[in-house]
């Protein structure tokens, strides 16, 4: 049989689980707690949490403004619910507005931890496409 | 207006205030947090790439590394640019 499947119990090569995808998008990491890989889930969501933490500290809540920085809010909405729930505590709490550099580089690392998710949230929604080895495909 | 270091520390709120309203020594060492980035996209990058977490966090701290000297040839590479390759030129 030249045409039969190398290994029958291997998944298909086209997956989609939609349901991981969801809530990987809902928060980061909780996707692959789905998949069942927590260990993958705990390493991103730090990762992620981190760059978002950083972000803050360094340009307070200023660093997110879905009205003043439109274009930057795209990649920070990979985040999901989290990017609107910093936006609406600016809202809220107001805080000093920064400016200049410390704007800049505190926008960046949540625009990176956005872009970071967005990945996850993919590679949550297509997980069969991985490598044999496990990984995401490169 | 004059403010007392202390009422600066008690006016400034972590994660809600910028960290300039604090220190504007912080502006001028935007460059530290670069290592820093480098460290988080290395952190979630390698949580989604990898097979398995054994080595995680060399492999971590490898990428950590490799961005940063990237990124500093990039700047040096733009800096050589600007500073004697176009005025060489007649720019």
């Amino acid at each position: 049989m030249p045409n039969a499947p190398a290994n029958p119990k291997s998944p298909p090569p086209h997956g989609f689980d939609p349901g991981a995808g969801v809530l990987a998008l809902l928060l980061p990491g909780l996707g692959y707690f789905a998949l069942g890989e927590r260990k993958r889930g705990v390493l991103l969501a730090s990762g992620i949490l981190f760059m978002v933490a950083l972000g803050l500290l360094i340009g307070g809540l200023d660093a997110v403004d879905r009205v003043q920085d439109r274009w930057w809010f795209l990649p920070q909405a990979g985040l999901g619910p989290l990017a609107w729930a910093i936006d609406w505590a600016r809202v809220q709490w107001g805080g000093s507005q920064s400016i200049g550099r410390v704007n800049e580089i505190g926008t960046l690392f949540v625009v990176i931890a956005g872009m970071c998710n967005a990945v996850a949230i993919i590679d949550c929604l297509l997980p069969n496409l991985r490598d044999e080895d496990g990984g995401a495909g490169s | 207006m004059w403010s007392s270091p202390l009422s600066t520390v008690l006016a400034y709120t972590p994660f809600v205030d910028p960290l300039s309203e604090l220190s504007q020594g912080v502006v001028d060492a935007w460059w530290v947090t670069l290592p820093l980035l480098a460290l988080g996209t290395a952190m979630a990058y390698k949580a989604v790439r990898l097979p398995h977490f054994r080595g995680y966090w060399r492999a971590v701290l490898v990428m950590a590394v490799q961005i940063t000297l990237a990124m500093l040839g990039i700047a040096v590479l733009v800096g050589v640019c600007a500073e004697l390759v176009v005025p060489f030129f007649g720019g």
